[in-house]
């Protein structure tokens, strides 16, 4: 294939690449301008870590958490930009490497503005005292004299004025202020925190420039497919390479990985195919053939187990995690009532396959290009494996193609440096689709009840208990309880309930278990947002005034009582008996990551054929700084939930997961997507988690409202069991 | 391994690979053109549509040895070739207005698609727009946007008429 012109053009060097012309497809950058660049004779000036200013006033902010679709660059970019009075025209983003004097650049857990926004509103504020203070210089006058506008300093005695981008180079020789001499806006003030401002990466994206981890190219770049151990801690017992090496294009076979615990973030044990192009590793894939060793995971079949475990739970060795006593005995005569929820294995499932490129440019210098949430983590593990510096492993952050949590762990990545070292060339791995959901980090399954003992339509008591295989169990096999941070939003002794304990029981890994979307809070949201709904049925009173009840007589409510007032009159709840028959309106509320959402689905379900219309989400997520992409967020979190609702399930069989690509993990389409109506309740709270705490109360809003619409009560996901979807 | 002459873009390429390499990898990985995305490679997720011969065609799924007699054009050059601007660049601008990308990863197999769509019938409704737009996932949920982004364009072209 060497003759064809075209290969030469990906023999381009990297160089050569980002600075071929656009109209040849070819430009890819993370450094995505609004307006013109910085002209090429345009001096920079440093002004902190964050914020770089041009002579030609192009202002350059820093952003040091991943982008995978939350918008966390442009609100970055909007909060440093507002607390400096800039022009939103000059404001450009560059994507931080791995860099720990950046910070915390995990992006996980929702709490990248949560972390951020301070120390940002002070950058910003910061660059601005150091223009101030150039200008005082400049014109030999009291700081307090100075004030700032759209990319200006201004004397408010003589009304001169002097542009960001000429102060520039005397502003970044200013000493960095003492934070307590710097004032923020107030929220009248601001210009761009709150708005929702289109995202700086939208033009790219568009034109397919926007460069994904799946995207890189390097010079002489070897492509690599692997095949993977398809059970827990199995090794390679033998493989033949014989067919994969006539294929056209492939030019390596190699071993790599391994099956040892702790599995954290190792490669899985694997057969890894090298090739010219990705066609040929992924038909070399094809043609290789592995034995496994048998491992003790072989015997796991995820339903046999699930099932027993369900109805012998409390045989399994119970452990207390929290209680609440009554302040006063409990009534006599109380009734109780049960129930049991069971939730499968779910898949991430990003649009973007895992890929990563890595490239030695000399025995102890090693660069990566990849798609992750925790570059750090990458240093930190390529450092561990290949005994390097970390301070000479530079993780290039790309856009990532979605992530919901996947990304976190960069075994992937390994793979590509291991193999660019065993190679001596740069490699990019390549993951396929059934790569991706059959060797994920999956959210565990879980079994959870929940039992009231109530009277005259008041909970008086109220015992959880759930079992479901820890993420510690990742970095140590014999954790088998949920942690503390998994129990968190199981355990709240908010409700205006006078007795709680909640238990928990040991499920051992089976598999790799990991952080997915919300995490613990899936099976925490949906057992305890059908539970009440259920309570409420138990109790004869309506579902909004049973949460009523619940959320009375404590401060710390005030979210979820903002959530539930609004969604209840966006909703028409009040009106919900007028809808025709086999239709009904479900609800469901909860409070994860700082932030308390409230959620009501419209449903119709007729001759067995279930059709979410409408879903109403509203948000209490305190300060928000991009409305339209914390709105996305809602809208992204319906419709994630509502493939929880409908279609994913992981099951294993002999120890591997039966599932493979989109037709039998199966995600919602735009055909079974429902009107989404979102509200963002105003508040003057510090802000909360976004990406995440939208979508728990989903799912058990659907069941709520097939319940209502039919009498049928499902405590188990997927619905495609019980309908046609 | 055979030397194919296609034509991308309106630009034509020669290539030496095997017959049954799939266009998305050719466009991918020999071409340099990683706009198309690769999401499944089953023709389950539309994440490598791009256009051959005016008609949204999963790239992933498609053997080079088949396009040879064709035209085949891509995100990156959609709004620059003349038969197909009248939709793609209104397309284009409506996304953006709409705000429609979240990760954006499916978003230039959603615009291909899109454009396919209106290229062949401008005077969409709702019920069309979804059924058409049912092969092309968006894991991110940002199906509203897509919907609302296609109506926009859709009637602006029969407000035209
Ligand atoms: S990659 Fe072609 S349809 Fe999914
Ligand atoms: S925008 Fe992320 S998959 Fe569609």
């Amino acid at each position: 294939m060497s003759k064809s012109t075209s290969v030469n053009i990906v023999n381009l060097s990297r160089r050569q690449l980002l600075k071929a012309s656009a109209g040849a497809g070819l430009l890819f950058s993370l450094k995505c301008r609004l307006a013109h660049a910085a002209t090429e004779t345009a001096q920079k000036s440093e002004l902190n870590l964050f914020v770089n200013l041009y002579s030609d006033n192009q202002l350059e902010i820093l952003c040091n958490r991943s982008e995978m679709g939350q918008g966390i660059r442009v609100s970055f970019a909007q909060i440093i930009a507002d607390e400096m009075y800039a022009d939103w025209q000059y404001v450009s983003v560059q994507q931080s490497i791995g860099d720990k004097r950046t910070g915390n650049q995990n992006t996980d857990g929702s709490r990248s503005i949560r972390l951020y926004y301070n120390k940002l509103r002070l950058l910003g504020a910061s660059a601005l005292y150091m223009l101030k203070a150039a200008a005082a210089q400049l014109w030999q006058v009291p700081v307090t004299q100075l004030t700032a506008q759209k990319h200006y300093i201004i004397d408010t005695r003589t009304g001169r004025k002097a542009a960001f981008g000429e102060l520039a180079e005397l502003a970044a020789k200013q000493s960095i202020p003492d934070e307590k001499s710097l004032t923020l806006k107030s929220k009248e003030q601001f210009e761009y925190i709150g708005k929702g401002i289109t995202s700086i990466d939208f033009n790219p994206m568009v034109n397919g420039r926007a460069e994904f981890g799946q995207d890189v190219m390097l010079p002489n770049m070897l492509y690599a497919c692997l095949k993977r151990s398809p059970v827990l801690s199995s090794e390679i017992e033998a493989y033949d390479d014989s067919e994969c090496k006539k294929i056209n294009g492939v030019k390596q076979v190699l071993t790599l990985g391994s099956g040892a615990f702790p599995a954290h973030f190792n490669p899985l044990p694997a057969v890894a195919v090298l090739a010219e192009h990705t066609w040929a590793a992924i038909k070399g894939v094809r043609a290789l053939k592995v034995d496994w060793k048998q491992t003790d995971y072989h015997g796991y079949h995820s339903d046999t187990d699930l099932h027993y475990k369900t109805k012998n739970l409390t045989a399994l060795n119970a452990k207390q995690r929290a209680q609440k006593k009554p302040d006063t005995p409990l009534p006599n005569d109380l009734n109780q009532f049960s129930a049991t929820y069971v939730l499968p294995y779910l898949a991430h499932a990003p649009m973007e396959p895992p890929a990563a490129s890595a490239v030695f440019h000399s025995e102890s210098n090693l660069e990566i290009w990849a798609c992750v949430q925790s570059p750090q983590a990458v240093q930190q593990k390529a450092a561990q494996i290949t005994g390097l510096d970390e301070k000479n492993i530079r993780v290039n952050v790309t856009f990532l193609g979605g992530a919901f949590g996947r990304k976190a762990q960069p075994d992937f990545v390994m793979e590509a440096v291991i193999l660019a070292r065993q190679t001596g060339q740069p490699v990019k791995v390549i993951w396929q689709r059934e790569d991706d959901i059959q060797h994920d980090y999956y959210h565990a399954a879980s079994i959870t009840k929940h039992t009231a003992r109530y009277q005259h339509q008041r909970i008086h008591e109220w015992q959880a208990e759930t079992c479901f295989t820890p993420i510690p169990s990742l970095f140590n096999i014999n954790k088998t309880h949920p942690s503390g941070g998994e129990m968190q939003d199981l355990i709240r002794h908010n409700y205006a309930i006078d007795s709680q304990k909640t238990l928990s029981f040991p499920y051992p890994a089976q598999t790799r278990i990991a952080w997915l979307r919300s995490v613990a809070n899936i099976q925490h949201g949906f057992s305890i947002g059908c539970f009440m709904d259920e309570m409420a049925h138990q109790m004869q009173i309506d579902p909004v005034e049973h949460w009523q009840h619940l959320l009375a007589k404590n401060d710390q409510n005030k979210g979820l009582n903002a959530a539930l007032k609004q969604v209840y009159q966006s909703s028409g709840w009040s009106q919900k008996s007028h809808l025709p028959a086999g239709e009904a309106l479900g609800i469901a509320l909860h409070h994860s990551f700082a932030s308390d959402i409230a959620v009501v689905s419209h449903v119709s379900v007729k001759d067995n054929k279930l059709l979410v219309k409408k879903v109403y989400i509203s948000a209490h997520v305190g300060t928000w700084v991009n409305e339209d992409r914390v709105t996305a967020q809602m809208e992204g979190s319906v419709i994630f939930g509502l493939s929880i609702a409908l279609f994913n399930k992981i099951s294993f069989k002999d120890g591997a997961v039966e599932q493979s690509n989109f037709n039998d993990y199966q995600v919602v389409r735009i055909n079974q997507a429902p009107e989404i109506h979102v509200d963002l309740v105003p508040s003057e709270a510090q802000p909360g988690g976004v990406g995440e705490p939208g979508l728990p109360p989903v799912a058990p809003s659907i069941v709520n409202a097939i319940f209502a619409a039919t009498g049928q009560r499902h405590r188990q996901l997927p619905l495609n069991q019980f309908y046609q979807v | 391994m055979a030397i194919y002459e296609l034509s991308v873009n309106q630009r034509t390429h020669s290539v030496d690979v095997d017959p049954d390499m799939p266009v998305l990898w050719v466009l991918r990985d020999v071409l340099g053109l990683t706009g198309t995305k690769f999401g499944c490679g089953k023709g389950l997720c539309g994440a490598c549509t791009v256009l051959f011969n005016g008609h949204a065609v999963r790239s992933c799924s498609l053997p080079v040895a088949a396009v040879q007699n064709g035209e085949l054009i891509t995100i990156e050059e959609v709004d620059k070739i003349s038969q197909y601007q009248t939709q793609a660049i209104p397309i284009k601008q409506a996304w953006i207005e709409h705000k429609v990308p979240q990760c954006g990863y499916c978003q230039p197999g959603q615009i291909m698609s899109a454009v396919a769509l209106l290229k062949n019938n401008d005077k969409l409704d709702r019920k069309q727009i979804i059924q058409q737009m049912s092969g092309n996932i968006c894991r991110c949920g940002t199906y509203q946007r897509i919907e609302k982004a296609i109506l926009s364009v859709a009637k602006g072209a029969s407000d035209d008429e």
